[in-house]
This record gives structure tokens, C-alpha cells and sequence, in this order.
């Protein structure tokens, strides 16, 4: 049975895109353009893994949909993998061996997403 | 409640602690100019003391320690709670003029009165007046050096033909006699040298305050061009992540039809060299945010921490190595362990990562890029030099411009144009110099000096903040 991913970005051709990569790698992939959008797909089908943006309509939105989820006794197991260009914004990166100290999330990946990258680490931690 | 705009008085007393401490500073070589006076009349004194005159020695003397104990009174009004007062300090030093004033006239009266090339003394003071003093105050110590002369003027005779006091006239050392302010002549050059006063205080009061009026514009339009900047610099960052969005879905997008395959190797072709391109323009991009970040970062208060640059050099050495390997060429690092900066470490890897990039990427196979860091006189020099293309004279002074590219170097290789103006950025802004030297097809030499600190580096952890 396919996989299911939900990926969290408010840039249409970046899901667009994001779903051909890892639609031909056998996965079922959802959409969502904002936090909100998000919660209503979780609520109607759980993905087994989450692709997250950051600043999405607001700089932290992605963080705070983060927290939330990891609030959620529903949600809080699903894996997420961040997609990032925060420096872009703040002059500040984030540094993977450190930002899950304060940011729980699986792994993160910096736009632009290259495909095999992309897959590769779905594949680790979805299968 | 009042709808009046009040200014907390915490502000009120801090305006006025700066003003107090502004008029301070302004006394102080005032202060500096009386111990000159102080031993220039000791020595007189000495002088005086050694020769038939030697009864007015006691006067100089005097005289000499009015000064000193007027600069000692200055220097405790300075550590005392009166050194906040604006109002006080004003006060005070319109007293120290006036003393200072009466002294001069003072030892005019022993030295040959109006006669007397040091009556412009006085002149000086009164225009000195004008530079420290209010204006209503400036005119009335002129008012009082004008009585002081007056006073001497008159007492000169008197005492002289009284027989109170001997004459002793500082030019000609003699004794003689005078009828005070007797004749016309007297008067009219009391009268002269009065207005003199007034006028020396008009135009010193006339230029101090042009030139005080052009520095608050200069200081005022500095405040406006830097925040302009800074303006400037936020715009271009933020412009730059508008831009960044954009570039990275196209990428991606490429990268998506490259994976759904089904093309032919001429499309491939142009699809990959559609993804270089989108590349070319994302590091232009992350460039063009790196710089508007260190310019904004000039205007903040960023703690500075001591990073050793021994590691650092290493490390970034050790992100080159690959590509130097694979062209041929030798890196070698040659580094005082013990030198440290003030700086931050992630600006020091951006510094060294750009030097070595340029020195890797311009050198032809079989060259050769070194790295050398030493300490000298509380600076610690860093050097990184190669046996590349070099950079042709005529274009040496246009290499720390945004987007310049030597001509030579366009042939070889692709680039941004902006590692250099990023160097020079947080070399400026660490406070350092960076020095450029080449020679067309012979090689290269960046110096960076940066300030030298003597703390031991706390934590030598490297990881950066480098993403993914």
C-alpha cells in the first residue's frame, strides 16, 4: 500500500512539483497551502509523513504548526521533514545537528528540493 | 489627565548630563592651556628671582598658583555630583574665566600695564569666553575685562606715584613714573582695546556657531544617509527572498521533469542547463542576502566573541581540498595556533571560505594556494595567497565592488562578482583592513588584518550554521 504524504507549502508549483518527484516514486501525496489547510487534511486522512514549510502567510507559521502537532496525541508520532530557506529572510541558518533541539522535527532540507534528495530521505523514514 | 506631552524625567536628566558632559569636554583643553601658564610663570618666578627684581618673583608665584588651584578646582567639580549639572558646571567655569581674566590684568599691573604685548592676553580670553559661555555671559566677562583693564590702568599710577609700589616695566626692567589716564591718548586706547574685546567675542561667537551649526546638519544628514542604508540594505535582503521563492520552484520543477524522464538527450541537455542556470541565480541571490545581512548587521550591536583562527583556516582548507586535489593543486596552511580575533566564527568562514574559493577556482593546474596566519603588534594577519591567473592592474581598485569580475577571470571560470565585497563587508565590520596584491599570471595575495584577542577561545566547536 502507497504511502501517504502530506506536504505544507504556500508556493503551488513547489507541491506541484514536490508531487510529480515523489508521485513517481509510488507515494500518495496531499497538499495543503497554509497551517489551517493543513489540520483540515490531517483531520481527514493521517499521512505517514509530513513535509513542512516554515514561512509560509506569516515567518513562523510552519513552526507553529509544528508545535501544535507535536501537542496533538493524534499527530504527535507522524515524522516530519522541515523544507527551509529561512536564511533567506533572517540571515540566520539553521543547523540541522542543532535546530531539533529547539524545533521537533525528523530532518530538514533546504529549497530547492533536488529530487533525489527528496526521495531519498522520504524513503528513510517512511520506507 | 493632561493631553500635554510630557518628556519623563529620566530623559530631562540625561539631556542634561550630556550637555553637561559635552561642556566639560569643552573646558578641558582650557584646563591644559593654565597649566602652561602655570609653568610659564614658575619659571619667570625662577628667572625673576635670580636677578635684581627679584621682589616681584613672590607675584608670579602667586599668580602661577591662582592657575593650579584653579585647574584642582576643576578637577574635583569633575568627580563630584556637580558634574551632571549643566547649569553648575556653566557657573563655574564663567568664574574660573573671570579669575583667569583678573589674574592676566593682575600681573599686567607688574609688567608694564597697557604697555604691555600681554594685554592681548586678555583679547584671547575674552574670545575664549565666546566659545564656552552663553552669549549674555560671553559680554559681560568682556564688560569685565574691559574694568580689569581700567582697574590696572588706574592703579599702575596710582600706587606708583604714591610710592606704594615700584614700577617695574616689563620691557625696559627699570623703574619710572606715569600720570594715570591723563591724557586723551590713554583713554582713547583703553576705549580701543575695549572694542576690541566685544569684537573678538562677536566673530568667535559668529564662527563657533556656523561651524557648530554645519556640524549638527553634517551629523544630522550622517544619521539620515546611515538609516537610509540600512533601508537600503533591509530592501535588498528582502527583495532577495522574494526573489530566492521563485528561483527555488523552478528549480525544482526542473528537477521534477528530469525525474519524470521521457526526453530526448538534446532536451535533457537543455534542461540541465536550465537548472545551472536557476543555480547560478539562486548563489547570486544568497550572495546579494549575505551582504545586505553584514551591512544590517553594522548597524546592530552583535556581541563579539574570540574565535581561533588556526581552526578555522583548517577547517575551511578541508572544504577545498576535493577540488584542489582534483585540479592539481596543493593547499597548505601554515597558522599561529595561538592567534585569536574578535569576531564571530561563522564571519571568519565566510571570510576564509570566500579567499580560498577565489585562490582554488583562479589557479591553473599544478598551482598552488597557501594560507598563512601570524600575530604582529595586536593584529593577527591573515594571508591567503595562490600562483593563479592574478588580476590585471588597471582593474585592482574595482575588486571590492558588488558584481565586478576581472576581465581574465570571466574566461576562466563563473562567479558572482560579490566574495570580494562580502570579504571586505565583515572585514570592515570586524574593524580590520584587507589588502589586495597581483600580478597578472603570476598570483595573488589578500591580506587581512583584524584585531588580535587575548582571551583564550571558549569552546572550539566548529559546527556552523551551514544548512543542509
Amino acid at each position: 500500500m502507497a504511502k501517504n504524504i502530506l506536504i505544507v507549502d504556500d508556493d503551488p508549483d513547489l507541491r506541484e512539483a514536490t508531487e510529480i518527484v515523489l508521485g513517481s516514486a509510488g507515494y500518495s501525496v496531499a497538499s495543503a497551502a497554509s497551517a489551517a489547510e493543513a489540520m483540515k487534511a490531517l483531520q481527514a486522512k493521517k499521512p505517514d509523513l509530513i513535509l513542512l514549510d516554515i514561512m509560509m502567510e506569516t515567518d513562523t507559521e510552519g513552526f507553529h504548526l509544528a508545535y501544535k502537532l507535536r501537542e496533538d496525541e493524534r499527530f504527535k508520532d507522524i515524522p516530519i521533514i522541515v523544507l527551509t530557506c529561512i536564511e533567506a529572510k533572517t540571515g540566520e541558518m539553521l543547523d540541522p545537528t542543532k535546530a531539533g533541539d529547539f524545533l521537533p522535527v525528523q530532518a530538514f532540507l533546504r529549497k530547492p528540493l533536488d529530487a533525489a534528495t527528496l526521495k531519498k530521505k522520504v524513503a528513510e523514514l517512511v520506507g | 489627565m493632561s493631553r500635554e506631552a510630557t518628556i519623563p524625567v529620566q530623559h530631562v536628566a540625561s539631556a542634561t548630563t550630556a550637555s553637561a558632559a559635552v561642556h566639560i569636554s569643552r573646558v578641558r583643553w582650557l584646563v591644559r592651556l593654565r597649566w602652561i601658564y602655570f609653568v610659564m610663570l614658575l619659571g619667570l618666578a625662577l628667572f625673576t628671582s635670580l636677578s635684581p627684581q627679584g621682589r616681584l618673583a613672590w607675584v608670579y608665584s602667586t599668580l602661577a598658583c591662582t592657575f593650579a588651584i584653579e585647574n584642582v578646582a576643576f578637577y574635583l567639580v569633575c568627580h563630584s555630583a556637580m558634574r551632571k549639572d549643566s547649569k553648575a558646571i556653566l557657573i563655574f567655569t564663567g568664574v574660573e574665566l573671570a579669575v583667569d581674566m583678573a589674574v592676566i590684568a593682575t600681573l599686567l599691573l607688574f609688567t608694564g600695564g597697557f604697555l604691555n604685548p600681554l594685554v592681548g592676553f586678555l583679547s584671547f580670553h575674552a574670545a575664549l569666553s565666546a566659545s564656552l559661555m552663553p552669549r549674555s555671559t560671553s559680554y559681560l566677562l568682556c564688560i569685565w575685562a574691559s574694568l580689569l583693564l581700567l582697574a590696572c590702568f588706574f592703579l599702575e599710577g596710582l600706587l606708583q606715584n604714591r610710592g606704594i609700589l615700584s614700577w617695574y616695566d616689563f620691557a625696559r626692567v627699570e623703574a619710572h613714573q606715569t600720570e594715570p589716564l591723563n591724557y586723551p591718548w590713554d583713554w582713547m586706547a583703553w576705549a580701543a582695546v575695549t572694542a576690541l574685546f566685544f569684537i573678538s567675542t562677536y566673530f568667535t561667537r559668529s564662527i563657533i556657531g556656523r561651524l557648530r551649526h554645519i556640524n549638527t546638519r553634517l551629523t544630522d544628514a550622517n544619521r539620515r544617509l546611515s538609516a537610509l542604508d540600512l533601508t537600503k540594505s533591509r530592501f535588498l535582503r528582502v527583495s532577495s527572498h522574494q526573489l530566492r521563492s521563485p528561483l527555488a520552484a523552478i528549480h525544482t520543477m526542473l528537477s521534477a521533469i528530469q525525474e519524470a524522464g521521457g526526453f530526448n538527450p538534446r532536451q535533457y541537455d537543455i534542461i540541465r542547463k536550465l537548472q545551472v542556470r536557476s543555480e547560478d541565480a539562486m548563489a547570486l541571490v544568497d550572495e546579494m542576502m549575505l551582504l545586505s545581512t553584514i551591512r544590517e548587521a553594522a548597524a546592530e550591536t552583535r556581541q563579539l566573541e574570540s574565535v581561533g583562527v588556526d581552526a578555522v583556516a583548517q577547517s575551511e582548507a578541508a572544504l577545498f581540498a576535493d577540488e584542489a586535489r582534483s585540479k592539481g593543486l596543493t593547499i597548505e596552511v601554515a597558522a599561529d595556533s595561538h592567534a585569536c580575533i574578535q569576531a564571530w566564527e561563522d564571519a571568519l568562514e565566510t571570510v576564509l571560505e570566500h579567499l580560498l574559493s577565489n585562490a582554488v577556482k583562479y589557479t591553473p593546474a599544478g598551482g598552488k594556494v597557501a594560507v598563512v596566519v601570524r600575530s604582529a603588534d595586536g593584529k593577527v594577519l591573515i594571508e591567503v595567497s595562490d600562483t593563479g591567473i592574478g588580476i590585471p592592474a588597471q582593474q585592482q581598485d574595482r575588486l571590492c565592488h558588488e558584481f565586478f569580475r576581472a576581465t581574465n577571470a570571466r574566461q576562466v571560470a563563473g562567479g558572482t562578482g560579490m566574495g570580494l565585497a562580502i570579504v571586505h563587508a565583515i572585514v570592515e565590520r570586524l574593524g580590520g583592513t584587507i589588502r589586495i596584491s597581483s600580478q597578472e599570471n603570476q598570483g595573488t595575495q589578500v591580506l587581512v588584518s583584524l584585531l588580535e584577542s587575548k582571551q583564550a577561545v571558549v569552546g572550539s566547536d566548529l559546527s556552523t550554521m551551514k544548512g543542509p
